[in-house]
């Protein structure tokens, strides 16, 4: 079963053109960069075309990733660099922010043990999250949402971004900054929650 | 409030990442235990880090199936390493050409040449001296209780390499006097985007 294989040996195959071994990463991986593509962007369809297009271009350059390191940074800078273009392109084409879907849906939330109103609270809190992320300037979007959304050391967020530690470090304290201010009623709520 | 406060405070998110050093995050959780204002200030970044920990987010089904679709579509991944070593050959050869090309205009030219087959010929001497060197009959086969001989034969050899050097170095000076420094500029100029081409064209895809 090619899911129960490691990376490494993964990637080996994937390099010698085996398909269902690219697949089996794919798989594996396609929900994470996702979900960086859907923070940075804040619209399903982009974050699709931007991991569709991450996955193609990694198996393109199969090559040039170095054996032993960690699959996901690395697929995960590839899909930060696209939804960069992407983000630029509409930056030169405004249109209605991408988050707003019109029709005042929001996206389920799995647990149901809550009430209706919980939930809706729930969700109205996720969707305050995911815009007060989307409103950042990118460089701090970018490695917030690699640190929080994605879990990855500074160490990592600055390889993956070829920059220096040190400016990591800035950047995601600036960002966190920048949260705290944009979410302060929610944190008000934690804090009483807590 | 205090200076120490600060200090510790700057480092909250570090810690609750886990990225300070094992001693510092050790007295950060002393000081935070001793510290009931930077206790509330740890508690407003948990609160923060608690609302930014939202569950990953579902793709649609089809996007692996599509994902799969396109790769099918496409050529199998590149075989060349990262640091393409052909895109460097062809980088190398192009400079090389690029020189060759220069040095024949030159000649054709009706460039001066006398100062040229003297040092080629300096140096063809010198490496048909060293050959004879060591050629049967020279001097490494003159015997092995000769100490006094073999020492005079590595002398002789150490003194025919130097002027080798010397005489490959009088040639390439010859070579570099030969042009003015635009014309090496223009060459080296070409060769160099002939060889970023080549090194491009060579390179596996990225778009």
């Amino acid at each position: 079963m090619v899911l129960d294989r490691p990376d490494a040996q993964l990637i080996g195959l994937s390099r010698q053109g085996d398909r269902e071994a690219f697949a089996g990463l794919v798989t594996r991986y396609q929900q994470k960069v996702f979900t960086v593509a859907l923070r940075l962007l804040q619209d399903r369809e982009e974050a699709r075309d931007v991991t569709q297009e991450a996955f193609i271009r990694a198996y393109r350059n199969l090559s040039r990733f170095h054996t032993g390191a960690a699959f996901s940074p690395w697929i995960c800078a590839i899909a930060v660099n696209l939804a960069r273009d992407c983000w630029r392109r509409r930056q030169r084409e405004p249109g209605p922010f991408p988050g707003d879907d019109g029709d005042g849906s929001l996206p389920d939330v799995p647990d149901d043990r809550y009430s209706p109103e919980k939930i809706w609270a729930a969700k109205e809190k996720r969707q305050a999250v995911q815009r007060a992320v989307a409103a950042l300037p990118w460089d701090y979007r970018v490695t917030v949402t690699l640190r929080h959304f994605q879990n990855m050391s500074y160490e990592e967020i600055a390889r993956s971004l070829g920059l220096p530690l040190n400016t990591v470090k800035t950047r995601l304290r600036r960002g966190r900054l920048m949260l705290q201010k944009e979410l302060a009623p929610w944190l008000a709520g934690e804090e009483g929650n807590g | 409030m205090n200076k120490h406060c600060d200090y510790w405070r700057e480092l909250i998110p570090e810690y609750l990442d886990g990225e300070l050093p094992a001693r510092t995050a050790g007295e950060m959780a002393r000081h935070l235990g001793s510290c009931p204002a930077c206790r509330r200030e740890l508690a407003r970044w948990q609160s923060l880090f608690a609302l930014l920990d939202l569950p990953e987010e579902e793709p649609a089904p089809a996007l692996t199936a599509g994902i799969m679709a396109k790769l099918e579509e496409s050529a199998p991944p590149s075989v060349y390493p990262g640091y393409r070593p052909a895109g460097a050959l062809g980088l190398a050869l192009c400079l090389l050409l690029a020189l060759a090309a220069g040095f024949l205009g030159w000649l054709w030219a009706g460039a001066p040449v006398p100062a040229l087959p003297k040092a080629i010929g300096v140096l063809f001497r010198i490496l048909d001296d060293l050959w004879h060197s060591f050629a049967p009959g020279g001097f490494i086969h003159t015997g092995t209780g000769e100490a006094a001989g073999m020492l005079q034969g590595w002398a002789a050899v150490a003194g025919r390499v130097v002027w080798l050097f010397w005489a490959i170095g009088e040639t390439l000076l010859v070579l570099a006097r030969s042009l003015s420094a635009g014309i090496w500029l223009i060459m080296g100029a070409l060769g160099l985007a002939c060889g970023l081409m080549l090194n491009r064209a060579m390179r596996p895809g990225t778009r």
